[in-house]
């Protein structure tokens, strides 16, 4: 199993788990030209696409996807937001699976379990996702928070948005406004967070671990990674636009 | 005797029922905003210390006083930020309405926590002391020029007078000093007007804690809240960090139908397998199950999958 990482961050999301007969894209924020030229225009091994959350930069071409005959899965919150900005309506029947959290759904080779996350908007989503080529993979973003921990992972892509010390000083500079401040405090995860979310897991049968949504402003990838190399005793690599990782069971 | 248990046990059931009001009012007073609670002061502790104070049987001051009067004076020692314990403030009775009032020492502390007080020091001038001192025309602040005591001039119950010598925290030193005509004009304000047998027999301390009182009350009276409001900034995300540190990691999620999976290569999960099989079997099951399981994906959850063909 390959992760691609078509894009992270707040100008787009978009991460394709794909075996080469199966994909799962996770979030629909980056145009669906893109998703084809990844997997070599192959559409019909998209098994579905996962969306978080209403953001923009997480399911502004859901429309597209649904027009390519992709299903799309999200919360019915999601999707009632959604509805109100695209007509998406019209594939209610067909291409619009609704997913309660707690539930463990198959999406083609996928089996998604969702669960509630911690951010701004109606009914977000993270997904504990299994392939039997790729093992359990934890999918986090846009949450200040997790409340849970997961049993049995093997890959991890976690938000790690910001650091405090970055943030505080962006705001004392005025880069930021201080209303800000508390919005990406109560809405994304920071380092700290990142890290103690990371060791209240069992990180035994962990291969990769890819931090996700760096914002653009309060972060330090190099040293992000770095910290929770050191934290975890992990691969650990900070998502970039285009960058390929292999995602298996085994770390081989 | 079974009269004495059940008095006591009423006395219990005030003691709780007080206790869980007052908490309750100080909370929902926070919650809403209406009352800032130091940050170096715990309520709770206060609050118990104080039941330890007023269940003291020698004054019984709870089964004495109304149960709405016991209620305002500790809301007026939380209010403050005083210990009973520590007696900082003392809980006195008036007929049956308890009243809560700060003694020297719960002054020391509130012109410290808010009227800018980094220490105070008093002493009393005995009859046979050389005292001598100087207000400054410029300022009307006093100066201490002389003070001389001797083994033979303390302990003397005849007293001239005490002062107290503080410095605030911008570094401005001060004195109060008090005639002793004038302490004993303040004791007459209480109800023993200065003849209680402590009065009588330390009158030197008396007067220490009149002149410290005196010296307190200004700095209290003249202060501002500004010391609750000390990291305003940070008030806001506090919380935040606290909902994280309460929430966070607490329940746990898995793939139930996976887990023989990962019990292979982790012997760590093998909890599921457990209850199911006992142990013996489980070293046997995997290998045989690992195909199976995969087969058994569709149905093996009850009533919650939702399969999605491929196109």
């Amino acid at each position: 199993m390959k992760l691609r990482i078509l894009n992270s961050g707040s100008d787009g999301n978009c991460y394709i788990l794909d075996n080469g007969t199966d994909a799962l894209v996770i979030e629909a924020g980056v145009k669906l030209i893109d998703v084809k030229q990844a997997i070599d225009f192959d559409v019909s091994r998209i098994n579905g696409c996962l969306v978080s959350h209403e953001h923009g930069d997480h399911s502004k071409y859901v429309l597209d996807f649904m027009k390519s005959n992709i299903k799309v899965y999200a919360s019915q919150g999601t999707f009632n937001r959604l509805s109100q900005k695209m007509k998406i309506d019209r594939y209610r029947d067909r291409l619009i699976g609704e997913l309660q959290t707690g539930k463990q759904y198959q999406i083609g080779a996928f089996k998604v379990i969702p669960f509630d996350v911690q951010h701004d908007c109606a009914e977000p989503l993270g997904f504990l996702i299994n392939h039997p080529d790729m093992g359990t993979t934890l999918f986090a973003t846009d949450t200040y928070y997790l409340k849970y921990k997961f049993k049995g992972l093997n890959n991890i892509m976690i938000e790690c948005n910001y650091r405090d010390d970055i943030l505080q000083n962006n705001v004392m500079k005025g880069g930021i406004p201080p209303f800000l401040l508390k919005r990406t405090m109560q809405s994304h995860m920071s380092y700290d967070t990142c890290v103690s979310t990371l060791l209240a897991n069992d990180l035994r049968d962990v291969h990769n671990i890819v931090l996700i949504h760096l914002s653009s402003q309060n972060s330090n990838s190099a040293e992000f990674v770095d910290g929770i190399r050191k934290a975890t005793g992990k691969v650990v690599n900070a998502a970039e636009k285009g960058m390929i990782l292999n995602f298996n069971r085994s770390p081989f | 005797m079974s009269q004495n248990q059940q008095t006591s046990q009423s006395l219990e059931a005030v003691k709780k029922d007080i206790s869980a009001q007052v908490l309750a009012k100080v909370d929902t007073f926070q919650k809403s905003g209406e009352l800032r609670i130091p940050k170096d002061y715990s309520p709770e502790n206060a609050l118990k210390s104080a039941y330890l104070v007023l269940t003291d049987p020698r004054s019984n001051l709870l089964a004495k006083c109304t149960k709405e009067s016991v209620a305002n004076a500790l809301l007026k020692m939380v209010v403050w930020g005083l210990s009973p314990l520590k007696k900082q403030c003392d809980f006195i009775p008036y007929g049956d309405k308890l009243e809560c009032t700060p003694e020297y020492t719960g002054n020391i502390v509130l012109a410290k926590r808010y009227g800018n007080l980094k220490w105070i020091k008093a002493n009393a001038i005995f009859e046979k002391d050389v005292f001598e001192f100087h207000v400054d025309a410029e300022t009307g602040c006093k100066k201490i020029l002389k003070h001389e005591q001797s083994l033979d001039s303390i302990g003397s119950k005849t007293l001239k007078g005490a002062y107290a010598i503080y410095e605030l925290n911008d570094g401005t030193v001060d004195v109060e000093i008090m005639s002793m005509i004038q302490i004993k004009d303040a004791w007459n304000q209480g109800a023993m007007k200065g003849n209680s047998p402590a009065h009588k027999n330390f009158p030197d301390q008396m007067a220490i804690k009149t002149v410290i009182n005196r010296a307190c009350k200004l700095l209290i009276r003249g202060s501002d809240d500004s010391v609750l409001y000390s990291g305003d900034e940070n008030d806001d995300i506090d919380p935040i960090k606290r909902e994280i540190e309460q929430n966070a990691n607490v329940e746990e999620i898995s793939f139930v139908d996976v887990v023989d999976e990962q019990a292979i290569s982790s012997e760590s999960s093998s909890e599921v397998v457990d209850t199911e099989t006992g142990e013996i079997k489980q070293e046997a099951e995997p290998a045989k199950e690992e195909p199976k399981t995969e087969s058994a994906d569709q149905p093996s959850k009850p009533g919650t999958q939702q399969t999605m063909p491929g196109f």
